[in-house]
């Protein structure tokens, strides 16, 4: 018996209908994508889980009002970046708080069993010394795989500008890890 | 086919590309040795960045909501009171309210201002009565209440 998987368009007409279960198959259908992304933006599993936390709120409080105009995971992951560059606001105001529980938080990240290879850390350090637009945009290109169109839906910046935002951030990187290569090897 | 541009690369490395753009620019990586070099390139580079994996199982957010939405009303018609008090409608109403008001009350002193004003200039300059001549405007405003002491008469 072949089930027939409900879109996300038709979970989201539930939910404002009022129907809660809806809102539980959409967090299980996209959490993971959601955590991961977010983890990649963010280089914190608590502030990730916040955000995602916080993402599906977002999708509750507006079911109702929630009209499908474009692409229903642009919409969610627009969510999902607004909450996030939030999120690295408040991180920027508490920084100095931040530094007190510096320790802490590299043990965290020490423990993270994805990141113990030496390969994955330099992708990562060098992702994240990217300026901030193109991180995004890397982010949302090759650990999302949101073509350029989705990417400017998702961010509101014009095509033209993912494309050579891409175009620089993928410069950048081949530079960097050309470096850390000779190092690695 | 030309060579092929930096987004193109991207789009076609990353799989974004129309199946007969995918055939172009296979077609020309074959006969170009340098896109086919810049190709190489850049799939390692894609291969590279694919080595930061991520595990997002375990964290359990759809667990949470699940419970959370059990706590949370069901999303329901909005009400007036929604409107009035969430979607600033009061607010905006009282900011157009005080501009009513702001905008009367600089109009009324703006007005009592300029009547003053003409009331001062109503009395004759010293210089004209120096050169012993008259105002006209005095004479203007004796003239109309000529007038109007006429029409009250003819009433």
């Amino acid at each position: 018996m072949v089930v027939e998987e409900v879109s996300d368009e038709e979970l989201m007409a539930r939910l404002g209908g009022g129907e809660m279960s809806a809102l539980e198959q959409l967090a299980r259908r996209h959490e993971d994508k959601i955590l991961s992304l977010a983890y990649r933006v963010l280089g914190r599993w608590d502030l990730a889980e916040d955000v995602a936390q916080e993402t599906f709120l977002r999708v509750y409080t507006a079911a109702k009002r929630y009209k499908a105009r474009g692409k229903f995971t642009s919409w969610l992951y627009r969510i999902v970046l607004n909450l996030c560059v939030d999120s690295q606001r408040k991180s920027r105001r508490g920084a100095l708080r931040l530094e007190e529980v510096g320790v802490q938080i590299a043990e965290k990240h020490r423990d993270d069993p994805c990141e113990k290879d030496e390969l994955s850390r330099a992708v990562k350090a060098a992702v994240d010394a990217l300026p901030r637009r193109q991180r995004l945009a890397v982010v949302l290109h090759r650990y999302g795989g949101f073509g350029h169109r989705d990417i400017s839906e998702i961010t509101g910046w014009s095509e033209s500008a993912v494309e050579s935002l891409l175009v620089r951030a993928y410069a950048n990187l081949r530079d960097k890890l050309g470096e850390m290569k000779d190092f690695l090897e | 086919m030309g060579c092929i541009g930096d987004t193109e690369l991207i789009a076609y490395i990353s799989g974004g590309l129309t199946q007969s753009a995918r055939d172009a620019v296979q077609k020309h990586i074959s006969e170009c040795e340098g896109c086919g070099r810049r190709v190489e390139e850049m799939a390692e580079l894609w291969d590279v960045l694919g080595e930061w994996g991520v595990e997002a199982g375990g964290h359990e957010v759809a667990d949470r909501i699940e419970a959370v939405s059990a706590t949370l009303e069901r999303p329901t018609e909005r009400k007036w009171r929604d409107y009035v008090f969430r979607e600033g409608v009061l607010p905006a109403s009282i900011r157009i309210a005080s501009s009513i008001i702001i905008a009367v009350g600089v109009g009324n002193r703006l007005g009592e201002w300029s009547i003053k004003k003409a009331q001062a200039a109503e009395e004759a300059p010293e210089y004209l009565s120096s050169l012993r001549l008259e105002w006209s405007s005095g004479v203007t405003q004796s003239a109309l209440a000529d007038t109007n002491i006429e029409g009250d008469k003819e009433k």
